[in-house]
């Protein structure tokens, strides 16, 4: 195209001669072009990794259960002690109703254990507790334990301990009772608490 | 001859135009600058620390009571209707290029079945920053930490369907660099 073009020039230079080329110099003046930058600068999105998001499922953990339940059904039972009983004298009747320690301390009457009904929810780990204890006069209560279930036999005072909750459990509570030597004849009921809480 | 000045007049018109084109090619404006801009960041990791705990829950919990987990694990039960285990707010390490604007965002809850409640209003705590909500559109943090810790929490409604049993849920945990 380019060598079309320069022979024709060619042809019509040596016809009509230079001046023609003169007589065009008026059209040189066109107005500069200028450059603007209209948009943003070029973005890229973030670059060098394919994990610009990440998810994560987790989980919400919800149970829902009965509260737990607790009856008594009988009282912890120490029988009748001696009023003569002696300071530091144990009567222990410990959780299978079976009477123990001094049995010189004790007359007659009935030694059990203390028995309840617990409801919780099957396979909840629960916390077994016997707390504010209160004796009365003559004696102190030392070393509850209990049995759960049908369980071993767990001491349960102090922080109280875990087991495994079935719909409905028996629960046997027993004690030690000592003397402090200066028991008065009569009625010295003491008093304490179990409590049963899920874990 | 009248050949002769038609040559003329075209070489006149062919003239202009080549001068033309030399002399406007001198008239280019000015180079513009433009920028390219890149930003190389550190892919995003999530780990799970630990799941969003409510523990026990009473089976007679009323329809619209509620149950109240915060990011730093403070609890809200007006209704007492907490009875055990452990309540924990969700708990996630996260690592992403530090500065740089990221986006936490809590979906996709879905219910396990039976569901006795509902999961809503849903707040984070990245680090030293927060609580927000986090639900929704998400929670934009302008200079996210390189690595943090984040937590989260959740309001839980019942509904009074009173079903016992295991009753979770799942939601996703989403973080992108905006």
């Amino acid at each position: 195209m380019s060598s079309l073009f320069s022979r024709q020039w060619h042809c019509f230079r040596e016809r009509s001669g230079l001046a023609s080329l003169k007589a065009a110099v008026w059209v040189l003046l066109a107005p500069a072009v200028a450059i603007t930058q209209d948009s943003p600068d070029l973005v890229l999105p973030n670059l060098g990794s394919d994990a610009l998001l990440m998810a994560e499922l987790v989980e919400a953990e919800v149970t829902f259960v009965n509260p737990t339940g607790i009856g008594a059904v009988n009282d912890l039972q120490i029988g009748f002690p001696y009023q003569s009983v002696a300071s530091l004298e144990r009567v222990t009747i410990p959780p299978a109703r079976l009477q123990g320690g001094t049995k010189a301390a004790v007359t007659e009457g009935p030694q059990t254990a203390a028995s309840l009904t617990v409801a919780a929810a099957p396979g909840q780990p629960i916390t077994i507790l016997v707390d504010e204890v209160v004796p009365g006069d003559g004696y102190s209560l030392e070393d509850f334990r209990c049995n759960y279930n049908a369980g071993g036999d767990r001491s349960c005072d102090g922080s109280g301990y875990l087991e495994t909750a079935v719909r409905n459990g028996t629960l046997l509570v027993g004690v030690t009772v000592m003397g402090v030597g200066s028991a008065a004849r009569g009625a010295e009921d003491g008093s304490f608490d179990v409590t049963i809480s899920y874990q | 001859m009248k050949t002769n000045v038609w040559m003329q007049r075209f070489a006149t018109i062919a003239g202009s135009a080549l001068m033309g084109l030399t002399f406007t090619s001198g008239a280019n404006a000015a180079p513009e600058n433009v920028d390219v801009e890149v930003t190389f960041v550190a892919a995003i990791t999530i780990s799970e620390q630990g799941s969003l705990k409510f523990g026990l829950l009473d089976v007679a919990m009323a329809n619209l009571e509620t149950v109240i987990i915060a990011p730093d694990d403070g609890l809200t039960d007006g209704g007492l209707n907490v009875v055990g285990g452990v309540q924990e707010a969700a708990d996630l390490t996260i690592t992403a290029t530090a500065t740089t604007p990221i986006n936490i965002l809590i979906d996709n809850v879905l219910h396990a079945s039976p569901t006795n409640y509902d999961l809503a209003t849903w707040m984070c705590e990245y680090e030293a920053l927060g609580p927000a909500a986090c639900d929704g559109t998400g929670w934009n943090i302008a200079s996210a930490a390189a690595s943090g810790a984040l937590r989260v929490g959740v309001t839980l409604t019942g509904n009074g369907t009173g079903t016992a049993g295991v009753d979770n849920s799942t939601f996703d945990v989403t973080v992108a660099y905006q």
